[in-house]
């Protein structure tokens, strides 16, 4: 079959040629029985020639290639899904909307699940909060970004012949104790630290630096600084305690302390140590007590900080 | 005798009280210092014994400590 001509106004006295007839007047729509006898009966098809065949009732153009189904594959009706609200679904032309968006008020806002196919609307948290999951773990909450460093619990003066941080939260992971500028009322009186104001016998023990061992005891009622002990006139010294998982009520509980103190007798030098501690007792740290070996104390600073 | 005072320190309050200490925390105190003493005197008995020993083995080896450390250095 000849391919399509396109349209053409026959006017009077126009010889109707074998390819006018091909390319115009017979560029109609064929109909056949079925596709058998469209191929018998069209054996070269163009493209552009259209045929309908009354089998399936459909109309097929050959697109160069084969003869394909004429609006194959076009919607007919658009229905809402879950989250999606549909107006004029037949059309001739459907409205189709994102109907969570409708759940968004502010800018900011964000929807998360609630359950299958549910959305809800959580509304931006304020400045410098982060995304997080609450405590029961059933959804997205804002909040406030954890520190993550130090938290002063307590800070004062040495003074008396002992201070007693009573009230320490559990809240955090290990806990510091930073003593700046011991001043011992007697000179070269050292450092002892207290857990709980616990004084048993047998419940304290150190160990210096680098060391280990086995089958230790708990000579000690108290964690005491290692080395000769701190200068009444030059205070520089400076130790730093940390108490780990201090809050557990499982274990027993450990420490390092290190630091050092200003020689007593020639107060250019210093002495340091570095020491492990441990107390046989597994109640949580509640309490910290720190107390000069002898005397009192006569001025030095300490600060109890709460890590996480 | 001055009285001895104990400082508290309430973490959660941030209360501080100074009072005089109880005769119990005295007898604590007190028996600190003992405790203190012996440990003290047990690591000075310690040093004492292993200056001794340090000593009668360089006398021994016939060498002074500067040698010594010349030979373990």
């Amino acid at each position: 079959m000849a391919a399509g001509l396109g349209f053409k106004t026959f006017v009077s006295g126009d010889v109707l040629t074998a390819a006018d007839t091909n390319g115009y007047l017979m560029q109609g729509v064929w109909v056949f029985a079925n596709a058998a006898a469209r191929t018998a009966a069209v054996t070269s098809p163009q493209e552009g020639n259209a045929s309908f065949l009354k089998d399936t009732n459909t109309l097929e153009i050959y697109d160069g290639a084969s003869w394909v189904a004429y609006g194959s594959g076009d919607l007919t009706a658009v229905s809402a899904g879950v989250g999606i609200t549909v107006t004029n679904g037949t059309g001739p032309i459907p409205t189709i909307t994102n109907s969570s968006t409708d759940l968004i008020t502010t800018a900011g806002d964000i929807l998360y699940g609630t359950a299958a196919d549910t959305v809800a609307r959580l509304g931006i948290g304020t400045a410098a909060q982060v995304l997080t999951v609450n405590s029961g773990a059933t959804a997205p909450e804002w909040a406030t970004a954890a520190s993550g460093g130090y938290t002063s619990l307590a800070t004062g003066t040495l003074s008396s012949s002992a201070v007693n941080i009573t009230g320490i939260s559990g809240s955090y992971r290990d806990l510091v104790l930073v003593i700046r500028n011991y001043d011992p009322g007697t000179d070269g009186a050292q450092l002892n630290i207290r857990i709980n104001n616990d004084s048993g016998a047998n419940r304290y023990a150190q160990t210096d630096s680098f060391a280990y061992g086995s089958n230790n005891t708990f000579p000690l009622t108290f964690w005491q600084t290692g080395s000769t002990g701190q200068d009444d006139t030059v205070t520089n010294g400076i130790s730093y305690c940390r108490i780990f998982d201090y809050a557990n009520t499982t274990t027993w509980k450990m420490a390092d302390w290190r630091g050092f103190f200003v020689n007593p007798t020639t107060t250019a030098n210093y002495n340091w140590w570095i020491n492990h501690y441990v107390f046989n007792q597994t109640g949580a740290v509640t309490q910290v007590n720190i107390l000069p070996t002898t005397g009192s104390f006569s001025g030095g600073t300490y600060t109890l900080y709460g890590v996480k | 005798m001055t009285e001895k005072t104990v400082i508290f320190h309430d973490a959660q309050t941030g209360e501080v009280i100074e009072r005089e200490m109880t005769a119990g925390e005295i007898a604590i105190y007190e028996k600190d210092l003992l405790d203190r003493q012996e440990l003290l005197a047990a690591k000075q008995k310690a040093k004492t014994e292993a200056e001794a020993k340090r000593t009668a083995l360089l006398e021994k080896l016939g060498i002074t400590e500067e040698e010594a450390k010349l030979l373990l250095g």
